[in-house]
């Protein structure tokens, strides 16, 4: 009988799931307030000024980024800027529920808000030379936690870069590559989602099949200071403010496993 | 591209490389041939680097492989046989589309979005490639999608690039003729370096900084199906002595070979462990 079990998750792959989560259970034996095991890398694409792998069950992101000289904005005369572009497509060949401008906009947001990057920090001299960051996410393979991982692949590869030393001699730029220089940063803000549903409790970290029965997701952000950097509910599953409180507590206890985890990962990588 | 839409930033970055001192530049101080015929990573003349391949590592797809040769990394998918894109006809044998792309970081020189001409003129190279390697009679009024990301490119992209492409078709169980496998070579006058990194290669656009004194004139790349002595693609780039081309063209396809029995290791290792998992 267990062939019989994986022909009918072959064939109604729907009916299996939902069969599965109307008792509270999970394909993956995990409760509905759990998450899948991560796993990060940093530093492994010596191309890029810092880069990060992120894997988490079946997706897995890379996050690139390369730092570009450039002149500051007249209204921003101090600050340098910070670009994210997360690409979905290339080889997953997939469509996502949430476009990737929204979620390169989620990201931006949250690490602007939370303070995690400082703009004015990027900025070599006033009015003339900043540096630009370009923050790329490439996804590799998608299974649910598409702004979660990618939002933790930014801010770890974040803390990968490092920053060669830049003078202004005769109005041109001189870059010394003897002495680098990690970015300040900030709070470390880090994100979990949830799948709503009207029958089921919130799902943690849903995969691409959960997400695909549930009626609407949420995402909610802390930073390792316990402040909430970003909230963001989306679809029409009304939720009570009890659950809400709810959800909150679970989303910071994940998130500080999120920020161990990147600890963790640092400090090995530096030994 | 949609990026510039949302996020602002000033139109035209330059690479803080672009300003080092020249002491620092350190691509100036790498010498392509000690007297004693090595080259700068420590390898003969005709060795191909060191190639490490997973696959099954894209969620939902066919089939799909991670091969690293060096520091150039890159990842395939393939996905179908399934339905034509709108618009294009049905015929009698399926369609093969390669898709190629160098993440915006696989370069020391940041790739802008916008910036195309080598994604796409490998993607036809290697689609051509593996349609000719492929048996499309067996999915007619289909297509196959094969998509390439480059994540990081320290040389020899192409090469990395069929192999990577050839291991994922390879276990998504779409029929095959033989599997194209490619080898690089750089060359200069008397002389040719097999699998160049990106400091041996021959780059006839692109970097601001090529180094005149480069003994290199050229590369070559040739595609080949090793079961059935095919030649699918050849790319060569700069100029070729003819007196030369033939040992040129025998160290590719020697390159072939041995990258030709890696696949082939791989290929026995997952078959092994496939069966022990069923």
């Amino acid at each position: 009988h267990v062939v019989m079990e994986l022909d009918f998750r072959l064939i109604f792959p729907e009916e299996f799931i939902t069969g599965l989560l109307d008792e509270g259970l999970r394909e993956d034996g995990r409760a509905t307030d759990q998450i899948r095991t991560t796993t990060i890398n940093t530093g492994s694409i010596s191309s890029a000024d810092g880069s990060c792998v992120v894997r988490t069950g079946g997706s897995c992101v890379t996050c690139g980024i390369k730092a570009e000289l450039g002149n500051p904005s007249q209204n921003q005369p101090k600050q340098g800027f910070i670009v994210c572009n997360i690409e979905l497509a290339s080889v997953t060949s997939s469509q996502s529920h949430m476009t990737t401008s929204a979620i390169s906009q989620t990201i931006y947001d949250i690490l602007i808000g939370s303070k995690y990057i400082d703009l004015d920090s990027l900025c070599v001299s006033e009015e003339q030379l900043c540096w630009v960051l370009y923050v790329d996410v490439m996804c590799l393979s998608v299974d649910g936690s598409l702004l979660d991982i990618s939002l933790l692949s930014v801010v770890t590869a974040l803390k990968d870069v490092q920053l060669p030393s830049v003078n202004i001699e005769s109005g041109m730029p001189k870059v010394s590559l003897e002495i680098l220089k990690p970015l300040s940063l900030g709070p470390l803000p880090t994100c979990i989602t949830f799948g709503l549903h009207n029958k089921w409790s919130p799902l943690v970290d849903p995969t691409e099949e959960e997400k695909a029965l549930c009626n609407g997701l949420m995402t909610i952000s802390f930073t390792n200071t316990s402040m909430i950097a970003g909230l963001y509910k989306f679809g029409g599953v009304s939720l009570s403010s009890d659950s809400l409180q709810r959800c909150m507590k679970i989303a910071k206890k994940h998130c500080t496993t999120y920020h161990k985890l990147i600890e963790s990962t640092l400090n090995s990588t530096s030994i | 591209p949609t990026w510039n839409f949302i996020m602002k930033a000033p139109e035209d970055t330059k690479s803080p490389l672009l300003f080092v001192t020249k002491e620092d530049d350190e691509d100036q101080k790498v010498f392509l041939l000690s007297s004693a015929k090595v080259r700068h990573d420590g390898r003969l003349l005709n060795e191909i680097r060191n190639i490490s391949i997973q696959s099954d590592v894209v969620h939902n797809a066919t089939g799909s492989a991670y091969v690293e040769m060096g520091g150039t990394k890159i990842i395939g998918s393939v996905f179908g046989p399934r339905e034509l894109a709108r618009g294009e006809e049905f015929s009698l044998e399926g369609q093969v589309n390669c898709s190629l792309k160098f993440a915006p970081f696989s370069k020391k020189f940041r790739k802008p979005p916008n910036q195309e001409q080598e994604d796409k003129e490998l993607s036809i190279l290697i689609g051509q490639a593996m349609k000719a390697a492929t048996r499309c009679v067996t999915f007619p009024k289909l297509q196959i999608d094969i998509n390439l990301l480059v994540l990081e490119d320290c040389g020899s992209v192409l090469s990395v690039a069929v192999l990577c492409a050839s291991v994922a078709m390879a276990t998504s169980g779409i029929e095959m003729r033989d599997l194209p496998v490619a080898c690089t070579v750089s060359f200069g006058k008397e002389m040719f370096l097999c699998d160049p990194t990106s400091q041996e290669e021959y780059k006839p656009m692109d970097y601001t900084y090529i180094t005149s004194s480069t003994p290199l004139t050229g590369n070559l790349t040739s595609i080949y199906l090793s079961s059935l002595g095919e030649l699918t693609g050849v790319l060569q780039k700069g100029v070729l002595d003819v007196m030369m081309s033939s040992r040129v063209m025998e160290v590719c396809l020697e390159g072939c070979l041995r990258i030709r029995e890696r696949i082939k290791t791989f290929l026995h290792e997952f078959e092994t462990e496939r069966k022990r998992n069923m």
